[in-house]
């Protein structure tokens, strides 16, 4: 490829990047994501609301989306994880996972 | 840091929180920010953030200024209406906020906020520097929006829509209605702080009726066409009171007019209705603190901008929820617990000169029919740039063909949870 064809290519690819990013680049942080989930999941109440603190990420990001595609049934669940997209499952879990019962 | 650097440093911002005069803003060894923090308003969106400030930035000094030492659940009060539970139980303490968390608690009632030089007033003229203010001021009520009913009525007449007092005096006037008496509910115009709320009170007094006085009726006047989880609501009357709760929209009756007190007499556009008890839940704006201080806009609520929550009126106030317009969002406790969260870990970044993190916030209000059936309504949203203000990215209600006794199940935990979310 010449040198200009070349920078071309590249002026458009960054372009592109550019102009899709409001859709698929920044997303809230972990903590963000995770904060509002503690009004239900308290670390101390497990008996009907499950605990998420320590929870394997694997297990979280599963759940999340088998609630989100009705795979599972839960009371609210379903309608929650539907707000979410995969990288978010991510970013909750990795927040749960590092976290034992102290919320921040 | 080590846990004992921690626990020194927590116990150091006690100390000089609760007994030392207000030192400027400095940066600690750390690179945390001592900035002052004041949140006015200890319900459920200021507890939250007085809490949350703490757990992101043990260094903050945090300040909760209340009226009371102690705090009425608005959430759970139609419950104590109906008298499945007692007063007692909706009391929240700030007590574990100050001994585990170290926020400094200040009874008092914020009469003005100067946010050029960093003070809120109180009554009695003790003033409280900060490097920012989160406002939490709840609802006011429109005393002038319906002829007949203004402050002074609502001492014999309850809206019983905020305090111990306007919650006991309808639950007494219930229990001592003579049988087969007429309940009126006046429903309040949108928006007002808990959507379903009228109507949830409206199926716990039906449940209480049917024990106690079970010939007696309910009436329900709305100035509104249509309400928060309506059908389910509907579905529900029929299944658990039948011919016992009317719902009589502006569509059929037009508006709601005015209020005769001394007769409990309601008129409508086309009609009137006497009631045994009245209730009368008034059109609402933010609290009287917000219009004092500029915060409110021609809507009588507070424009905000939703990633951080910061006044679109005052720069360096920030308010969050009932007072707030954070649509479409509703009004609620669980609404306010979400913004305050948004709201503190901003305040965080904003006085370490970073710009706050995106916004994620969620709804969920349940609401009971009776002890073993409710229904729920939520929300999840985020910060949509193209405008500028908060956006649904999923909502649902209970499917029509759901398990009520579940979402009560649901609801209880959740009641058990939130307060410890909040307040623990």
């Amino acid at each position: 490829m010449q040198p200009k064809a070349s920078i071309a290519v590249l002026v458009l690819l960054l372009l592109h990047v550019t102009l899709a990013q409001p859709e698929t680049s920044a997303r809230p942080t972990p903590e963000s994501l995770a904060r509002p989930c503690l009004a239900c999941h308290t670390p101390t109440d497990r008996k009907t609301i499950p605990l998420l603190f320590a929870k394997p990420e694997r297990d979280f990001t599963k759940a999340m989306r088998q609630f989100r595609d009705d795979q599972r049934s839960a009371s609210v669940m379903n309608r929650i994880a539907r707000g979410y997209r995969d990288e978010d499952f991510g970013n909750m879990a990795k927040y749960f996972r590092n976290r034992d019962r102290s919320p921040r | 840091m080590t846990m004992d650097r921690r626990a020194f440093l927590k116990t150091l911002g006690a100390v000089s929180a609760s007994f030392l005069p207000a030192i400027a803003r400095a940066k600690s060894p750390m690179g945390q920010s001592k900035a002052r923090i004041i949140v006015v308003g200890g319900g459920y969106g200021g507890a939250t953030t007085a809490k949350y400030l703490k757990l992101i930035d043990p260094s903050l000094q945090v300040t909760l200024v209340h009226r009371e030492w102690r705090y009425l659940s608005c959430p759970g009060s139609n419950e104590v209406i109906a008298e499945l539970r007692t007063a007692g139980w909706l009391r929240r303490s700030y007590d574990t906020l100050a001994r585990r968390h170290g926020v400094r608690l200040v009874r008092g009632d914020a009469t003005h906020v100067d946010a050029q030089r960093g003070l809120v007033v109180l009554r009695d003229q003790t003033r409280l520097p900060f490097d920012r203010a989160v406002l939490s001021p709840g609802i006011g009520f429109r005393w002038d929006a319906l002829e007949g009913y203004d402050e002074e009525t609502s001492r014999l007449l309850p809206h019983a829509w905020q305090g111990a007092t306007q919650v006991e005096l309808l639950r007494k006037q219930l229990r001592a209605m003579r049988k087969g008496g007429t309940v009126i509910i006046v429903a309040p115009p949108n928006p007002y702080r808990c959507p379903p709320g009228p109507y949830e009170r409206a199926s716990l007094i039906a449940h209480y009726l049917k024990r106690h006085n079970p010939r007696a009726k309910l009436l329900i006047l709305d100035p509104k066409t249509q309400f928060s989880k309506q059908a389910l609501f509907l579905k529900g009357w029929e299944d658990l009171y039948p011919g016992m709760i009317e719902w009589i929209p502006s569509s059929k009756e037009g508006a709601v007019e005015r209020v005769e007190p001394s007769r409990r007499v309601v008129h409508t556009e086309f009609g009137q209705h006497r009631a045994d008890v009245l209730n009368v839940i008034p059109a609402q704006k933010a609290g009287v603190l917000a219009e004092i201080a500029g915060l409110t806009d021609d809507t009588g609520w507070c424009p905000v901008d939703p990633r951080s929550f910061t006044s679109s009126k005052i720069p360096g106030i920030h308010v969050i929820g009932d007072a707030c317009i954070a649509s479409p969002m509703p009004k609620s406790a669980f609404a306010a617990n979400s913004q305050a969260k948004v709201c503190a870990a901003a305040v965080v970044e904003l006085v370490n000169d970073r710009p706050p993190s995106l916004p994620s916030l969620i709804n969920h209000c349940y609401s009971f029919l009776s002890p073993d059936y409710a229904i729920s309504v939520t929300g999840v949203y985020e910060y949509s740039e193209k405008d500028r203000e908060l956006a649904a990215t999923s909502t649902g209600e209970t499917p029509m063909d759901a398990d009520r006794a579940r979402e009560a199940k649901y609801a209880r935990a959740w009641q058990r949870s939130f307060a410890i979310d909040v307040f623990g």
